[in-house]
């Protein structure tokens, strides 16, 4: 895991490739996925936390002291969890969006809710 | 001292909304209704028994499921978080007694209002940056859910406005999680804080700090991220209940978990001064898209932004008074702000249009909600004797004396003038014309609870002193408590309010330019850039000050 090319960095990339997407798309779908990257980068980014390579999996009860931190692992499961029922939520609405509005673009859809 | 005051445990205001929530959506919606008001009037009780044990033996701690302080789940209640959950215990019985018989309130309406209470509760007790996660985004489902609850027509679009923003905003709280994580090894607050403060080099606390004040900023509607606020909290899909519970607490949460996060690690940093400017700008923006707006609803909404600039300046005015005197406007403001949505919605049912322009006379066609709404009004600009006056007085006396921060506070109250000079023209005049409309009977409720609100504001106005040192471990200062600068406040008051009106009549009135920055929509693209914008900010203030 050494070197600038390490799971760590990786994600902080991921996290802002996600943002990018936030930040220049008008589609409302796209906009959907690349909040999706983000939290994934960001769960990617806890899970690796403290990580080293010659860690094993925390199960059963010997050698406790080789173990990875199971911490981490329980929250991200939670993390993980989360991202996909807010993604669903917010694709439900998005079909209700699309269905009344006709468009899934951000500034269109602005504009025909303001303007009646 | 007797058994039933020190048996309470934490979690009971937590679990009983929700497990009557969980239970009662299989009853009858009536025999719903009758369970959640004698909830709510429980919740009342087991709030005011823990904020008296709070007051009288220090912070309560509970561990959940025996575990130790760093691995298990710590609740805590302590005399910031004492008094905000009584608060929201309060506003959400008087919610519930105000819509006792308006038709929305079925039994998915019911659930999901009494979750959302226990989360928010959880949310004051919770003591991990984690659970603090997982709670905010259980909260921004279920808000979003009661946003789009009468299906309005733009109804789709601000409830996914808001959802996506704050999933936005929680991509960078959890970023922020993981870099506390990585740096401490712990995500409990008092770990964070013990180990923040023995950091030989704060630099490591800058990126977790400012991704998390970044959403928390969000969440509060601070300066540039509060574009989704209005839409939320005036949606016209939303019941005027719903309004008044994200302007009145919701957006009290991210405040809360503000001073939390300035507990843990903005005080090493130093970012309080950077802070009261936000808040300044926050407050004075507010107030200038107040003025601009023509619906009613969008007017309560963006002055909920100014005051939320306000609370921040009293927050870190860096001192005890002017911190708590924040406090009390939390308090203050969660009571006028959610009467006078309910009387919003109340009177635009009654005229048929949200068109501030269009409403003329509530005064003649609904006295007692009127009443109860000029009540509100007064309480908001700092009217003497009305508890915005109480707050506002002790945010500014915080401020450091004779500069120039103290007439900021002027500045913001004239601007709340302003905008309540604009609103109040609705009380006045004749009804137009077409008051042939059928009257529906009158609803005893809504009145009732209308009234109770307005008495609140009047009574923490009268008695300031002793509400204060009930709440908060403060003591209000004498000149509070004695009433001897009443006559000064009457005139600043008095004076202010002229100027408001004067400027009004001759200047803000006849302004063109108010229709051209209504039309001014951001999409999510500019709220995400602004965002980023906003953290980009604050980045480079930390590296340059630490």
């Amino acid at each position: 895991m050494g070197g600038i090319i390490n799971v760590q960095n990786v994600s902080l990339v991921l996290f802002f490739v996600g943002l990018y997407g936030v930040l220049s798309n008008r589609n409302i779908i796209k906009s959907i996925i690349a909040v999706n990257i983000m939290d994934v980068a960001a769960i990617l980014f806890l899970i690796t936390v403290n990580r080293r390579p010659d860690q094993i999996p925390p199960v059963g009860s010997e050698n406790i002291a080789a173990m990875a931190d199971p911490l981490p692992q329980a929250l991200m499961i939670t993390a993980i969890v989360i991202g996909i029922s807010v993604t669903a939520v917010s694709i439900t609405l998005f079909i209700g969006l699309f269905r009344r509005h006709g468009t899934s673009d951000w500034e269109k859809v602005v504009h025909r809710v303001d303007r009646g | 001292m007797n058994t039933l005051f020190l048996s309470v445990p934490l979690y009971a205001p937590v679990l009983l909304p929700v497990v009557a929530a969980a239970v009662g959506y299989f009853v009858h919606t009536r025999v719903y209704k009758h369970l959640l008001i004698a909830v709510q009037a429980v919740q009342v009780g087991l709030a005011a028994i823990l904020l008296a044990r709070v007051r009288t033996i220090g912070t309560i701690f509970e561990r959940l499921g025996g575990w130790e302080a760093p691995v298990g789940i710590e609740l805590a209640l302590d005399e910031i978080s004492a008094p905000l959950v009584l608060l929201v215990t309060v506003v959400f019985l008087l919610l519930v007694l105000f819509n006792y018989r308006k038709l929305y309130m079925v039994n998915t309406f019911q659930f999901l209002l009494v979750s959302l209470q226990g989360v928010m509760i959880s949310l004051f007790l919770t003591r991990d940056v984690f659970n603090v996660y997982v709670l905010t985004e259980l909260t921004t489902i279920i808000v979003t859910v009661l946003i789009l609850f009468k299906r309005g027509k733009p109804a789709l679009y601000n409830g996914m406005l808001y959802l996506m923003f704050s999933i936005l905003a929680m991509a960078f709280f959890l970023l922020g999680i993981g870099f506390v994580y990585r740096t401490f090894g712990v995500l409990d607050f008092d770990g964070i804080t013990g180990r923040a403060a023995a950091l030989d080099n704060p630099r490591a606390l800058i990126l977790p700090y400012a991704l998390m004040v970044t959403a928390v900023g969000m969440k509060a509607g601070l300066l540039p991220m509060f574009g989704w606020l209005p839409r939320a909290h005036a949606a016209p899909s939303a019941p005027s209940m719903v309004s008044a519970l994200l302007s009145g607490l919701q957006v009290k949460v991210g405040i809360y978990l503000f001073i939390r996060l300035q507990q843990m690690m903005g005080l090493t940093l130093g970012t309080t001064g950077f802070f009261l400017v936000v808040g300044l700008l926050t407050a004075v923006s507010g107030f200038l898209l107040a003025i601009c707006q023509r619906d009613i609803k969008l007017v309560l909404a963006y002055s909920t932004v100014s005051q939320i600039g306000l609370i921040m300046i009293g927050l870190t005015s860096g001192s005890l008074i002017g911190f708590w005197g924040g406090m009390l406007h939390i308090v203050n403001h969660a009571l006028f702000k959610a009467l006078l949505f309910l009387t919003a919605g109340l009177i635009a049912k009654e005229y048929g249009t949200r068109n501030l322009d269009e409403i003329r006379g509530t005064f003649r066609r609904m006295p007692l909600v009127t009443a109860a709404a000029f009540l509100a009004v007064l309480g908001m600009t700092g009217a003497p004797f009305f508890n915005g006056s109480i707050s506002k007085y002790l945010i500014e006396s915080g401020l450091a004396a004779g500069t120039r921060w103290q007439a900021t506070i002027y500045l913001v109250n004239f601007g709340t003038m302003l905008v309540f000079t604009r609103y109040a023209t609705i009380f006045f005049g004749r009804p137009g014309a077409e008051t042939g409309r059928q009257r529906g009977p009158v609803d005893p409720w809504t009145r009732g609870v209308a009234l109770l609100f307005g008495a609140a504001i009047l009574a923490i106005g009268l008695f300031g002193g002793p509400v204060m040192s009930v709440l908060f471990p403060v003591e209000s200062p004498l000149e509070l408590v004695s009433g001897a600068t009443a006559a000064g406040k009457a005139i600043a008051f008095a004076g202010t309010l002229g100027a408001a009106v004067i400027v009004y009549l001759f200047g803000v009135s006849r302004l063109a330019v108010l229709d051209r920055v209504r039309e001014i929509a951001i999409s999510f693209n500019g709220m995400a850039i602004l965002m980023s914008g906003f953290l980009g900010v604050v980045l480079v203030f930390l590296f340059v000050t630490v």
